[in-house]
């Protein structure tokens, strides 16, 4: 599912214009990173959690050129699932 | 910190920037998040524009021990979440990095790591060592009668090899072989040591660089005491005057040198323009005129310029003087400092 797909379901059942839909999501999205930015982790009832963690320097081999390379610290953003839907999503499996 | 209160924040941030009402937020959200769990659920495969994209892996199903009982346990096959940000979302939320960059490590770098090469290096030298030995040792089994002499002497200094050649001096063609053997060596460590050009080079441009500013910077100063200030005058430059005790004699010969073409032909005019000028009491050196008028500028001090000009910090008090300057910590950029000529009194002279 995409993007299109995913907005016009969101909005077809919250009743909204597609356009609208996509500018609330849009503004939502930004106020996610902003807090994540903050340090914050958000928690989504039933869903999961979204954290942001830190990546240390390594050192790593070139496989193909066999040189050595220093990769620098990153920060990026984790997805932890819910048990709920941890267990929802392996039940769909065993279908 | 509490998730719900964060999840709360995030609606209460987002009712603030669109119109809606904050139960409409929240409604919102709960159905944005209840979409993309059921969108997974269908398709396996959910993509937010700006967030990034939900997809749903399958994991095969392997055998694993329990961690606590040590029996058996299949783990069976399943599916599991990944989630991959979206570029936009990552870059933001990697702001902080952003300006780093993956380094190509140099082999000198490598050389400087910490010891996980060097080791290796010196087992490997090792291992070729006793590789070498043990050659030399078959050699002499073939060649000579003294053959066991030579092998047990190889065997037993075998990381010390510079005993070897000492206790095999009266079997000299041994020794000799053995001295080749160490000279082989001690190539090998030169080539070893020959690993590491790019350093060395970039350490000799460096120097090579340092040297041609000190001698520029020195070649200057000269030019510049030579033309401008002092013509006859060699100055004290650092280098030939390394000591601080000094530039005093070298100030007294800079100030011979004018000074005594000048006492050849007007003797005693020194002692008469002396009279004309107040004169500071107790002094090593007498005013008899004023060399040069100088406007101070921007960084200027008078202990540099006397430096500059007589070639000794010593004469600053003599500029002070002269000048009648209360405090020659504080000097106005733009004031006219003159400085004075000065000739040695009579009184340290003899």
């Amino acid at each position: 599912m995409n993007n299109r797909e995913f907005i016009e379901e969101l909005s077809a059942k919250l009743q909204l214009d597609t356009k609208e839909t996509q500018r609330i999501v849009n503004s939502m999205v930004d106020s996610m990173a902003t807090l994540l930015d903050e340090g914050n982790e958000i928690g989504v009832a039933g869903f999961g959690t979204f954290e942001v963690k830190k990546k240390n320097e390594r050192i790593i081999v070139h496989p193909s050129t066999g040189k050595k390379m220093l990769v620098p610290p990153k920060l990026v953003l984790n997805f932890k699932q819910s048990n709920i839907l941890k267990s929802q999503v392996k039940e769909k499996e065993s279908q | 910190m509490s998730k719900r209160a964060i999840f709360q924040d995030m609606i209460n941030m987002l009712s603030g920037k669109s119109d809606m009402t904050k139960a409409q937020t929240e409604k919102f959200c709960r159905q944005f998040f209840t979409t993309i769990r059921e969108a997974l659920l269908r398709e396996d495969y959910v993509k937010v524009k700006g967030l990034g994209i939900f997809k749903l892996i399958n994991v095969s199903g392997r055998e694993s021990v329990d961690v606590n009982t040590g029996q058996r346990i299949e783990i069976s096959a399943h599916n599991r979440i990944v989630f991959t940000p979206d570029k936009t979302m990552a870059s933001r939320i990697n702001r902080p990095f952003e300006n780093f960059e993956t380094v190509v490590l140099d082999e000198a770098d490598e050389g400087n790591e910490p010891a996980t090469n060097v080791p290796d290096v010196k087992s490997d030298e090792q291992g070729e060592t006793d590789m070498e030995e043990e050659r030399s040792q078959s050699i002499y089994l073939g060649d000579d009668d003294e053959a066991e002499d030579g092998g047990q002497v190889n065997l037993m200094p075998e990381q010390e090899h510079a005993d070897v050649p000492v206790q095999d001096e009266p079997e000299q063609g041994n020794a000799s072989d053995l001295q080749t053997d160490t000279e082989e060596e001690s190539q090998e460590e030169y080539e070893i040591d020959s690993g590491t050009p790019v350093w060395k080079k970039i350490l000799c441009a460096a120097l090579l660089l340092l040297l041609l500013g000190a001698a520029y910077f020195v070649g200057y100063y000269r030019l510049l005491g030579n033309t401008d200030i002092l013509p006859s005058a060699p100055m004290p430059v650092g280098k030939e005057m390394p000591k601080q005790t000094a530039p005093v004699p070298a100030v007294k010969d800079t100030m011979a040198l004018p000074n005594d073409s000048i006492s050849e032909t007007k003797e005693t005019d020194w002692k008469a323009e002396a009279a004309k000028y107040e004169q500071m009491p107790n002094a090593d050196y007498l005013i008899v005129g004023e060399l040069e008028t100088h406007e101070m500028g921007v960084g200027e001090s008078i202990i540099r310029l006397s430096q500059k000009l007589y070639g000794s910090k010593d004469m600053a008090k003599y500029v002070i003087f002269h000048n009648h300057i209360s405090n020659p910590d504080v000097i106005h950029v733009g004031k006219k400092v003159v400085f004075p000529k000065l000739h040695k009194s009579e009184d340290t002279e003899n």
